[in-house]
C-alpha cells in the first residue's frame, strides 16, 4: 500500500495496536473476510475491532503536549462508488493508554465492491512542543487499512421485500412470487420477483441471519413452495412446453423449462401435462423431494 | 423524493455496444423514435431494492426529454451545455430514487442513455465518443446524477454575485475521487470557490478551480477533514485558494 509522506513527526508502530475487525452476524462475531458474500445495498454491516493507544508514547514521539487532543477516526470507502464518509470517530481520553472498541455501522446503500476501513490517529486539537511536530488540527500521524470485497459473484435470485399489509395484501402471509410470462422471451430476472413480508416476525427472523429449526423449515418451505409455483407455471404455459431444454437459455421460458428438466430429467412435458391433469399427487410427491421439505 | 431503494434496469456492455455500432448513422429524430422502456437483454439488480415500475421509467424518460427541449433541444447546445447538464442532474437525483450504489452500475446508466433516451446522448455529445453512451463514469447522464449527489441537490444555485459551477470546475471535483466522493470536501470545495468569486476574482475562477483541486488533495493526503469543524474546514481551504491565487499570479 502507498503511505504518503507526512510533513510532521509520526508515533512509533508500537504505540498504537489494532485487532482485526469482526463482522457481527446473527451466529455471532467472526473475523472479517475478504469477501462479503450476500451483501447488497439493503444489508448493514456491524463491524469492531480493538484498538490500543498509548497517549504517552505517541505525544513524546510526536513532540506534542501530552494534553494535545487526538482522535481515532474509522473511514470507509467503496471503489465501486467512491464514495468516502467516516464511519466512526473516538476522541482519546487524556489517560497514558487507552483500549477503545471501535464499532461502526455501515448502511449498504453507498457501497458495494471492495470497501476499504481506514483505520486513523489523528491530532484534533495539537499543542506542538517543535516544529517538527503536527501543527495543524486533523494531521493524521498513523493509519491502518483493511478492505474486504462485497457482493458474491453467484446468481441470486430476484428477491425484494415489502410490508404486506401497507401495500394491501394479507399481513399473515409470508411472500408472493410473479411470474411474468406475457413474453416468453424477457429475462428471466426481470419477469420474476419473489416478495417476502418484512414485516411477518418469522420473515423477519429468517432475513436477519438466525439459524434455528424454525427458520431451516421456513427457508425449506420457502424453497419448496417457490419450486413447486414455478413448475405449476411450466407446465401450465404452452410456450414453455413447446420449448426444448437448452441449458444456456436466460429467458423466462427457458429457465421454467429447465427446471423442468431437472427435476423430470426423463419425461416429456406432455407427460408431465398429463400427470398434472390426472394424476397431480405424483407431480406434488416428486417436487417435495426435489426440494428437500422434509429433513 | 431524493434517495430510495428503487432498482434500475442494467444493459449489459455487449448489448450497449451493439445499439451504438447500430445506430451511428442514425439522426436524433430517428433516435428518438427508437426510445423504449425495456430491453430484452435488460433486468435490475436480482437484490437490494424494488425494481423501478414502467410508469417510473416513462417519468424519467419525460423529466430527461423536457429538460433537454428546455435547453434547445433539437438545436445544437454549443457553448451552453450547462443548460443542460444542471438541470438534468438535479431531477436525475430528485427522482429516480435510486441509490448511490445502484448509481455506480454502468449497466444503469447505458440502459437510460442507450433505451430510454437514444437522442440525448449524441445530442448532448454529438462527435458521440463511447464514454459518453456506455454508463461509465463520464456517461451524459450518469455524470449529472453524481454532481448532483456531491455538490447539489440544486446545481443551478449559487450564492448571489456567483455563478454555479461550470463544466471544468466541477470536473476538477468530481475526477479525484478523494475530492468528489467526499460530500462534504465536494461541497467545501465548491464554497470556498464562491467566497473567492465573491471577494472579487482577478484570474479565470476555472484556473483557481483547478490549482484548488490539486493542492486540497495534496493537503488531504495528511490532514483528515472530517475531524474539522465546518468554520475550521472553511479556514483551512481560504488559506488553501489563497496560496493558489498567489501561484496563479507569480
Amino acid at each position: 500500500m502507498k503511505l504518503p509522506v507526512v510533513p510532521f513527526l509520526t508515533p512509533p508502530h508500537e504505540a498504537i495496536s489494532h485487532g482485526d475487525w469482526l463482522l457481527t452476524t446473527a451466529g455471532g462475531d467472526v473475523a472479517l473476510a475478504k469477501e462479503v458474500p450476500h451483501w447488497d445495498y439493503q444489508t448493514t454491516l456491524e463491524l469492531a475491532a480493538p484498538v490500543s493507544v498509548d497517549r504517552q508514547a505517541v505525544t513524546d514521539a510526536c513532540q506534542l503536549e501530552r494534553t494535545s487532543g487526538l482522535a481515532v477516526v474509522v473511514m470507509a470507502r467503496s471503489n465501486h462508488t467512491n464514495v468516502e464518509r467516516v464511519a466512526a470517530r473516538l476522541d482519546l481520553p487524556m489517560n497514558d493508554a487507552f483500549d477503545l472498541a471501535v464499532q461502526i455501522r455501515l448502511d449498504g446503500a453507498e457501497l458495494g465492491g471492495r470497501l476499504t476501513l481506514e483505520t486513523l490517529l489523528v491530532v484534533t486539537e495539537p499543542k506542538p512542543q517543535s516544529h517538527l511536530a503536527p501543527q495543524r488540527p486533523g494531521s493524521i500521524i498513523w493509519r491502518r487499512s483493511t478492505w474486504t470485497d462485497l457482493e458474491g459473484s453467484g446468481t441470486q435470485f430476484p428477491t425484494d421485500t415489502m410490508d404486506f399489509m401497507t401495500a394491501g395484501l394479507d399481513p399473515n402471509a409470508g411472500w408472493q412470487l410473479k411470474i411474468d410470462l406475457s413474453d416468453p422471451d424477457a429475462r428471466f430476472m426481470s419477469a420474476t420477483r419473489l416478495t417476502l413480508n418484512s414485516a411477518h416476525p418469522s420473515v423477519v427472523r429468517m432475513l436477519g441471519g438466525v439459524r434455528d429449526d424454525g427458520t431451516e423449515q421456513l427457508l425449506r418451505t420457502l424453497n419448496w413452495d417457490i419450486t413447486r409455483q414455478m413448475v405449476q407455471v411450466a407446465i401450465a404455459s404452452d410456450d414453455v412446453c413447446q420449448m426444448d431444454m437448452d441449458p444456456d437459455g436466460t429467458s423466462v421460458a427457458a429457465v421454467l423449462r429447465n427446471l423442468l428438466s431437472r427435476i423430470w430429467p426423463t419425461e416429456s412435458t406432455i407427460v408431465l401435462r398429463r400427470w398434472l391433469e390426472h394424476d397431480p399427487g405424483r407431480i406434488e410427491v416428486r417436487l417435495q423431494h426435489f426440494s428437500r421439505l422434509l429433513k | 423524493m431524493t434517495l430510495g431503494t428503487l432498482l434500475y434496469p442494467r444493459l449489459p456492455r455487449g448489448a450497449a455496444r451493439r445499439l451504438i455500432a447500430e445506430r451511428s448513422d442514425l439522426d436524433l429524430a430517428e433516435l428518438e423514435a427508437l426510445a423504449a422502456l425495456q430491453h430484452p437483454d435488460a433486468e435490475p439488480s436480482a437484490t437490494g431494492g424494488h425494481p423501478a415500475d414502467i410508469s417510473k421509467l416513462r417519468e424519467v424518460q419525460s423529466a430527461v426529454r423536457a429538460a433537454a427541449v428546455a435547453a434547445g433541444y433539437p438545436k445544437p447546445l454549443g457553448g451552453a451545455i450547462q443548460n443542460f447538464d444542471r438541470p438534468c442532474g438535479s431531477l436525475l437525483y430528485e427522482l429516480m430514487g435510486i441509490v448511490p450504489a445502484d448509481a455506480a452500475e454502468e449497466g444503469v446508466w447505458s440502459f437510460l442513455t442507450l433505451v430510454m433516451v437514444p437522442e440525448i446522448g449524441p445530442w448532448r455529445f454529438p462527435a458521440q465518443a463511447e464514454e459518453r453512451l456506455i454508463g461509465r463514469p463520464r456517461n451524459v447522464l450518469r455524470r449529472t446524477w453524481w454532481r448532483a449527489w456531491a455538490l447539489g441537490p440544486n446545481l443551478e444555485s449559487a450564492p448571489a454575485g456567483c455563478e454555479a459551477l461550470g463544466e471544468d470546475e466541477s470536473v476538477q471535483i468530481m475526477e479525484r475521487p478523494s475530492l468528489g466522493g467526499n460530500r462534504r470536501t465536494a461541497r467545501a470545495l465548491q464554497s470556498a470557490l464562491w467566497r473567492a468569486e465573491a471577494n472579487g476574482l482577478q484570474v479565470p475562477r476555472s484556473e483557481l478551480m483547478r490549482q484548488l483541486a490539486r493542492r486540497t488533495r495534496a493537503v488531504k493526503s495528511h490532514i483528515q477533514f472530517d475531524v474539522l469543524s465546518d468554520e475550521a474546514l472553511d479556514e483551512l481551504l481560504d488559506r488553501v485558494t489563497a496560496q493558489c491565487l498567489e501561484a496563479i499570479a507569480t
